[in-house]
């Protein structure tokens, strides 16, 4: 069975080369016969891929240690969604999750394609540029991370996995954010194919912007999903700790964000043409580049598995060609990239959404020097460092802040029309949103107003789309409104989080500001080999009251004391209460009061919302453009 | 002008290609714990008849190592031989991290217990009080509960050889 799956394995790296070669035959003779042996042999490829990695997982779901990954990274007691899921929690696995996303937007890419497009010669570009990217990767999984190398003899257990993993975002944080970063191959396969084609103008831009939407919706999605699980993981505690790791997917969907508004821009006239061929690559470069800093062992994290320097050396070097080489075809072609030299008049909005596009590269930048810095510092002078929070504090914070504010630029010129329909609601949002958080520092209520200016301007913008019937539009502005919701959140919660500690006797109440911690009662219990002691705690938060029930176990047999902490959440906040330390009578209970926190995925979804219904409209109707 | 986005990415994959295969191979060492004191903590020992197990038992009665291990992990294996070589010359004293204590128990009665005294980390809730930052690890400690060296990974001769026994012999002279 495994060596069936690894023959397909194999199988599928042969049609990628037959689709290489009968693509070169097209691009010579322009034969539309040879286009469909390319299709042909994209489609044996996926499906090969698709039962291949059905085996795998089979092979998990059946733990069947002769394989290796399956005996490093399973267990016969685990539960079957982790055995199934399992599949991608190790460097093998999860590289051909990877392959297997590729391969299916490659797939879907030539279904599109077919449909959409009439030029054969561009067609069979795209073929060759796809069919080396494949041909690439097949190389890495058979030679360098085959996941079906086997044990001899048969191991009877297998190692279980990492516990950290055994969790459901597991299950969905892989598969979503991959989509992300393979999706935006497709946008690479596009332009290096229309480099190639001696031809760019603006009909490319219609032709990636729906990958683009697509892998930054899936980013955004992918990016919320692992920052959650981080944060109910990892104990509640932040949500986003500045980690390399998640830095460096940040960097390709802070650059899609730049390539999407790039495109906007070049809509009435190709001033930018040249701007959106480099930010593709580029986009490419960064989620190839994130791979290969997580998987080539240079950073420590919970994502970068077992480390192999020949891995990283290989990922190094298709890093290398596929984007070098990107950048090199560029400068060769030059003369091809139809570029409008800008005889018109910039527009004033066009100038905000050239501020917009610098000021993402700016924090993109800021972003990859702090990941890319203690690096080359480490090499060229042997100290190890971690940039902390504090610099991104004073960096991201403020240039995040100027983009929002610029986001909600509208075209009101109706003085009028300004005050009654974003002014007055702005005004008076605030000052709900406060009066419900409890605010009392000017600056958090400049942080709420400015969040809250991001949703108002978007939701006004997205009721004139509606009237005038251009939904074309309307995904852009869920975003927006989208990461109002979410900046709203991150404001929240760095600000108004608190922290009580409250040392009381069974019946006594402590008053904070606006909290009042109550010790109702106390019990002791048994359980089958432990001793409890649970406390009934009444926290009344302004006119709420929660009851909670944090517990103190003692295991008998081994002596050891767990904390069982007690969690409620609400739309607003996130209340977390434990026991602390017993001293005679009084007992401390803790509690952590995260305002807010609940938003930033609320606000993540609706981005990854707008993205992707923007996307769907996109892929659907390309002709209509 | 045209040609800038392929210089600049040149010369980015040239250093990082550079840094690469430069790498030391001291990478693993965390340099910046080095001489700082073993934070204070306390842990279930996972025999009962041990004493708890606390950061006591590093302030006194000369150099130790602490092995940070658990039974999920594969290259905690691998170095098992190395323990067993370091723990003719030196006590150890292991910390089961995120793992259950009873097959923490059937790890060390399969491969052979070579600790002193194991403490129980079951959830990983004092690991950033400790400083781990994962499995396997291993700190060395002098008499004053001064880490003197720490290694990142799974032991091999080489670190052996090239660092451990080479501090433990200096202290002796």
């Amino acid at each position: 069975m495994v060596e069936l799956a690894h023959i397909l394995l194999i199988l599928s790296f042969a049609f990628s080369n037959f689709q290489f070669v009968s693509s070169l035959f097209c691009i010579r003779t322009n034969d539309v016969n040879y286009l469909k042996y390319c299709y042909i042999s994209n489609s044996v490829t996926f499906f090969c891929v698709s039962i291949s990695f059905l085996i795998l997982i089979y092979s998990f779901v059946s733990s069947d240690f002769s394989v290796k990954i399956v005996f490093e990274n399973s267990h016969y007691l685990m539960p079957n969604i982790y055995k199934f899921f399992a599949v991608w929690g190790n460097h093998e696995g999860s590289m051909f999750l990877w392959v297997w996303v590729l391969n299916l937007t490659g797939f879907i890419l030539w279904i599109w394609l077919e449909r959409n497009n009439s030029d054969i010669k561009f067609k069979s570009y795209v073929m060759s540029i796809q069919a080396l990217i494949y041909m690439i990767f097949f190389i890495y999984l058979l030679f360098l991370s085959n996941p079906f190398s086997r044990l001899f003899p048969v191991p009877m257990q297998g190692n279980d996995l990492n516990p950290l993993l055994q969790d459901i975002g597991l299950i969905l944080h892989p598969p979503i954010l991959y989509i992300g970063y393979v999706g935006v191959s497709s946008i690479y396969i596009l332009v290096i194919a229309s480099l190639f084609n001696n031809h760019i103008d603006y009909k490319l831009n219609n032709l990636i912007r729906p990958w683009a939407l697509l892998s930054w919706s899936f980013l955004t999605l992918g990016i919320a999903l692992g920052s959650w699980w981080a944060y109910y993981e990892l104990g509640w505690g932040g949500f986003w700790f500045w980690d390399p790791v998640e830095n460096i997917s940040l960097m390709p969907w802070l650059i899609l964000g730049a390539l999407l508004h790039t495109i906007l821009l070049n809509r009435k006239d190709n001033k930018f043409q040249k701007w959106v061929v480099i930010l593709s690559i580029g986009s490419f470069g960064f989620s190839l580049f994130g791979s290969f800093l997580v998987r080539s062992g240079i950073l420590n994290s919970i994502h970068s598995f077992s480390s192999d320097p020949l891995r990283g050396i290989y990922l190094m070097g298709i890093f290398f060609v596929l984007i070098a080489g990107g950048y090199l075809l560029y400068a060769v072609k030059y003369n091809y990239i139809f570029n409008n030299s800008g005889e018109k008049q910039t527009k004033f909005l066009d100038k905000v959404l050239i501020l917009k596009v610098l000021l993402i590269l700016t924090i993109l930048f800021v972003v990859v020097i702090a990941t890319v810095y203690p690096i080359f510092l480490e090499f060229l002078t042997g100290y190890k460092i971690s940039v902390g929070t504090g610099y991104f504090e004073t960096t991201f914070v403020p240039l995040s802040i100027f983009i929002l504010i610029i986001m909600g630029f509208i075209t009101i010129y109706n003085f009028k029309k300004f005050i009654y329909y974003i002014l007055i609601p702005l005004i008076l949002s605030t000052i709900y949103v406060c009066w419900l958080l409890d605010v009392k520092s000017f600056i958090v209520v400049c942080g709420i107003a400015i969040s809250l200016w991001v949703c108002i301007t978007a939701l006004y913008n997205l009721k004139d789309k509606i009237r005038k019937k251009s939904f074309f539009a309307i995904g852009g502005l869920i975003s927006h409104f989208g990461a109002g919701v979410l900046a709203l959140g991150i404001t929240g919660t760095t600000t108004l989080s608190k922290d009580y500690i409250a040392n009381v006797k069974v019946g006594e109440s402590k008053k904070f500001d606006e909290v009042i911690v109550s010790l109702e009662k106390l019990h002791t219990g048994v359980e089958n080999n432990y001793n409890f002691l649970k406390a009934e705690v009444k926290v009344k938060i302004k006119d709420k009251k929660y009851l909670f029930y944090p517990e103190k176990r003692k295991f008998s047999n081994r002596g050891m004391v767990t904390v069982e902490t007690a969690i409620k959440h609400t739309l607003l906040y996130d209340v977390m209460v434990a026991i602390g330390n017993i001293d005679g009578e009084k007992i401390m209970i803790k509690v952590y009061k995260k305002s807010m926190v609940t938003w930033i995925w609320i606000g993540a979804f609706i981005m990854f919302l707008g993205g992707f219904i923007s996307s769907l409209y996109r892929l659907r109707n390309r002709k209509k453009q | 002008m045209k040609y800038i986005p392929f210089l600049v990415l040149l010369l980015i994959s040239i250093l990082i290609t550079s840094a690469m295969l430069l790498k030391k191979d001291d990478n693993n060492i965390q340099n910046y714990i080095i001489g700082t004191k073993i934070s204070e903590f306390e842990l279930p020992s996972l025999y009962e008849k041990d004493d708890k197990f606390n950061s006591k038992i590093f302030h006194s009665n000369g150099w130790k190592v602490l092995n940070v291990f658990a039974s999920w992990c594969q290259q905690c294996k691998s170095e098992h031989k190395y323990l067993k070589k370091l723990s003719k010359i030196i006590p150890l004293y292991g910390i089961a991290y995120n793992d259950n204590p009873i097959k923490t128990k059937r790890f060390l009665d399969k491969m052979g217990n070579v600790y002193s005294s194991v403490g129980i980390d079951e959830h990983g809730n004092n690991a950033v009080l400790i400083g781990i930052s994962g499995v396997p690890e291993t700190y060395l400690i002098d008499g004053q509960g001064i880490i003197r060296f720490k290694y990142l990974g799974a032991l091999d001769d080489k670190v052996l050889d090239d660092y451990i026994i080479p501090i433990i012999e200096e202290k002796k002279d």
